[in-house]
């Protein structure tokens, strides 16, 4: 019975991967592991704007933190969008627009945007992330003992997969909780225009409350935002 | 040679008690599934779907499914509704996003109501008239005994595993039963059709089914594939996902949708194959022919049309945008579709020659005072149901939904005991009086609740309220249900009885979506927004003082829904003391 069910859905897929025609591999002069890191970094750092969505499928209960962070950052350094946090086990969202080294916030239940000062709420200045030093781009090349992993999918996109672990001094540019002792596990997608499709960061990033897994993914490299203070 | 019969009527009321449980299972796991698919606290609106999906299809089936059952026999429907009820609970546990997982919840009621009526009709099929009262009765107590142990069953499995782990189990519990249903009908297929009351001049031919002996292999395995080809369509398994091969088979080969990848194409194929089988097949997994029959007698528009008024109500509320206003752009034009088809069902009912309701079967004051009561008591139910938990996560329980759930237990437990006391003071007190008296309770309780603050569930005074609540809404089921039945004619009871618990069922629909809405939409009219927190904070942005203003205000939107609660709960009363005078229930 079980063997029936395998070969058919095996077969039913191999027949519909016939008819969709398969992706061409990427047959670029290799790069080493850092030099492809470090190649990302520069792409990340150069681009005009992205899209970054940062995100955890889980925290451990009774940690209060970030669930979802999404939104476009710029290099003027900017950035707009909307942090999802769970506190006291529920979640609220809270719309966010950081410019000129200010952070506005929409707290949860309120209507209007507010100025605050995101270190008091153990968070992250958001434009910060979009900096090239001390921002996400960083842990490209913070990375220590990387190596080049399997190629991965995702969507139409074949990429180079890396792993290493990073620091956790830099992380705690990130998330300001992580214990900056520890080094996190990280893997990092790259595509074979040196564009860093996801980044993937596991260790201890709330005190106390074992291992959390962060993903980040970064899309739409070269948008044009202009984000202005509300 | 009974045993077998009385064993399946057992089983029913099982299966019966566990989808009523899941009526409410969720009401504890609300904010949990609430952050799985992406919802924040105050789009509370947005959420009430989860808990009105199910009871959308609830109600939207039973109609349909009394007629089914009647030309289909029962058992083929008990086991046909554990199986979509079984689909709705996969759907819900793997749902990637809000539509996906009301589509689930949607499904799990469709499967739940289906078990309703034909397990009334399963006991009409076993017991002569005069000795159904019991086995009627048996059936409803464990319809509420489910909605008591369906919050206690939720926070058991929420205190093991997530919210999602749910609705695995009832995957499994849904399967489990069906299939020892299905093991009980090759043992006991020759007794059922001569059940001694057998009520239904139809119901032979349908009660043994012609492909009771052997199952089609291929027919099973395609399903089979289907199931798990469905299972990989919604969870899009990472290893799978991102695999260089294995990932073009999620590659959406036109738009972005994941409905559109090989994998769900390939599950359209095995679906298309397996219709085909089934229609070529002697002996059929699915009976398509024999259902499509019965499909073109049972009242298949009466449902459409009563699915799509009440979730046209659902969409005008939770599509809302509160911040702004209680409706959304398109919510009028929803009540308007909603309105439309309740008035088309309502005109439709009265021309059939043999309708749901027969005609004359609701002219008394009490028996339509009775409904309406029943519509308001639901809705001020799914208040206390919904928000009570919810308070106590976001005030005093914020990491354990089993505490929070020990809150809810202290009305739910009340609620019994009220049942019994109702039932006894029927005999010296006027229906009315009896239901009002529980309603005023109830009333009081929640405007005692809407002045809730962040710290009053600590206070073993707050138990006083839960309990009056839970003592009122008891007290009201007895009465209400008399005053029904001596209302209506002893032909009608079954019907009656059963739009009872529809239009409870009805009235926490409404009651949930509109409420919520409501509260939402009066909290931020007359809030005024809070001030800056560096004005309250003295230059910083963050400290306790701002953090309980923000809490706070969370807690408006709960006590603006306690309110609304209690005004339900006074109408309930009211409606009872003027429309049940005319009962001749009491003494």
């Amino acid at each position: 019975m079980t063997l029936t069910r395998n070969t058919l859905v095996g077969s039913a897929l191999v027949g519909l991967l016939a008819l969709g025609g398969c992706a061409s591999g990427s047959g670029e002069a290799h790069q080493s592991p850092e030099e492809a890191l470090s190649a990302a970094k520069t792409t990340l750092d150069k681009t005009s704007g992205v899209e970054v969505n940062l995100s955890t499928e889980k925290l451990p209960a009774s940690v209060n933190g970030i669930l979802t962070a999404e939104g476009v950052g710029t290099h003027d350094p900017a950035f707009k969008g909307s942090l999802k946090v769970a506190t006291g086990g529920i979640t609220a969202d809270v719309p966010v627009v950081a410019a000129q080294g200010k952070v506005f916030a929409k707290l949860p239940f309120t209507t209007k945007f507010v100025e605050v000062d995101p270190s008091e709420y153990a968070a992250p200045d958001p434009a910060g992330l979009m900096e090239p030093k001390g921002g996400l781009s960083s842990l490209l090349t913070a990375a220590k003992d990387v190596e080049e992993g399997e190629q991965v999918r995702s969507g139409e996109d074949v990429l180079s997969s890396y792993t290493g672990t990073v620091p956790g001094s830099v992380v705690a540019d990130i998330i300001p909780s992580a214990s900056a002792n520890a080094s996190f596990d990280a893997t990092f997608t790259v595509d074979d225009q040196d564009h860093l499709h996801k980044a993937v960061l596991t260790g201890p990033f709330y005190p106390k409350s074992g291992e959390v897994t962060y993903t980040i993914t970064f899309d739409q490299y070269g948008t044009n935002a202009n984000i202005a203070l509300p | 040679m009974t045993t077998s019969p009385r064993a399946l009527l057992g089983l029913a009321a099982v299966a019966v008690a566990f989808a009523a449980a899941d009526t409410y299972v969720v009401v504890l796991a609300l904010p949990d599934m609430m952050s799985g698919v992406g919802l924040a606290v105050d789009e509370l609106q947005r959420a009430a779907p989860i808990v009105s999906g199910f009871l959308l299809g609830y109600v939207a089936i039973l109609p349909l499914i009394g007629r089914v059952s009647d030309i289909r026999g029962r058992l083929p429907v008990l086991v046909g509704s554990l199986l979509v009820f079984a689909l709705g609970s996969l759907v819900t546990a793997a749902s990637y996003d809000l539509t996906s997982m009301v589509v689930g919840r949607f499904l799990q009621g469709v499967g739940g109501g289906g078990l309703v009526p034909a397990t009334l009709a399963l006991v009409a099929d076993l017991y002569p008239p005069s000795r159904r009262g019991v086995p009627l009765g048996v059936v409803g107590a464990v319809q509420e005994l489910g909605s008591v142990l369906g919050p206690l069953y939720g926070a058991l499995v929420l205190a093991l595993g997530g919210w999602r782990a749910i609705f695995w189990v009832n995957l499994a519990v849904g399967l489990a039963l069906a299939a020892v249903l299905v093991a009980l009908r090759r043992g006991a297929s020759p007794v059922l059709p001569v059940g001694p009351g057998l009520s239904s001049p139809q119901a032979p031919t349908g009660v043994v089914p012609s492909r009771a002996r052997g199952t089609d292999l291929l027919s099973v395995g395609l399903a089979t594939i289907a199931l798990g080809l469905l299972t990989l369509v919604l969870l899009e398994p990472e290893p799978l996902l991102s695999g260089v091969t294995t990932g073009l088979a999620f590659l959406p080969v036109a738009g972005g949708s994941r409905w559109l990848s090989p994998v769900a194409l390939a599950l359209y194929t095995t679906v298309a194959a397996l219709v085909v089988r089934s229609l070529r097949t002697a002996h059929p997994l699915l009976d398509l022919h024999g259902w499509a029959a019965v499909a073109r007698r049972a009242d298949l528009f009466g449902a459409s049309l009563l699915a799509v008024s009440l979730g046209g109500v659902i969409l005008a509320f939770a599509t809302a945008d509160p911040q702004v206003q209680v409706f959304s752009p398109a919510g009028p034009w929803f009540l308007l579709v909603s309105a439309g088809a309740a008035a088309l069902l309502w005109w439709r009912t009265r021309r059939v020659e043999e309708p749901l309701v027969p005609h004359g079967a609701f002219s008394a004051t009490a028996a339509w005072g009775s409904l309406l009561v029943s519509f308001f008591v639901g809705a001020a139910l799914i208040a206390a149901l919904v928000d009570i938990p919810i308070f106590a996560r976001i005030t005093v329980y914020p990491g354990s939904q089993f505490m929070a759930a020990l809150v809810l237990v202290r009305l739910l437990v009340a609620l019994p005991a009220g049942a019994l006391l109702g039932g006894y003071l029927l005999r010296v007190l006027p229906a009315g009086v009896t239901t009002a008296a529980g309603m005023a309770l109830a009333a009081v309780a929640f405007v005692w609740m809407s002045g809730w603050g962040l710290t009053s569930l600590r206070e073993p005074v707050s138990s006083v309220p839960l309990v009056m609540a839970g003592l009122g809404f008891g007290l009201a089921l007895a009465p209400v249900n008399a005053s029904l039945l001596a209302a209506t004619a002893d032909a009608v009871h079954g019907v009656a009885s059963a739009l009872l618990v529809v239009a409870r069922m009805v009235g926490m629909l409404v009651g949930i979506s509109a409420l919520t809405t409501i509260g939402l939409r009066r909290y931020y009219a007359v809030q005024v927004d809070l001030p800056d927190p560096s004005a309250v904070c003295g230059g910083s942005t963050r400290c306790a003082e701002y953090t309980t203003l923000l809490k706070e205000a969370g807690l408006a939107q709960l006590q603006t829904v306690f309110v609304g609660a209690a005004v339900c709960a006074i109408a309930a009363g009211a409606l009872a003391l003027l429309t049940f005078r005319s009962s001749r229930v009491a003494r």
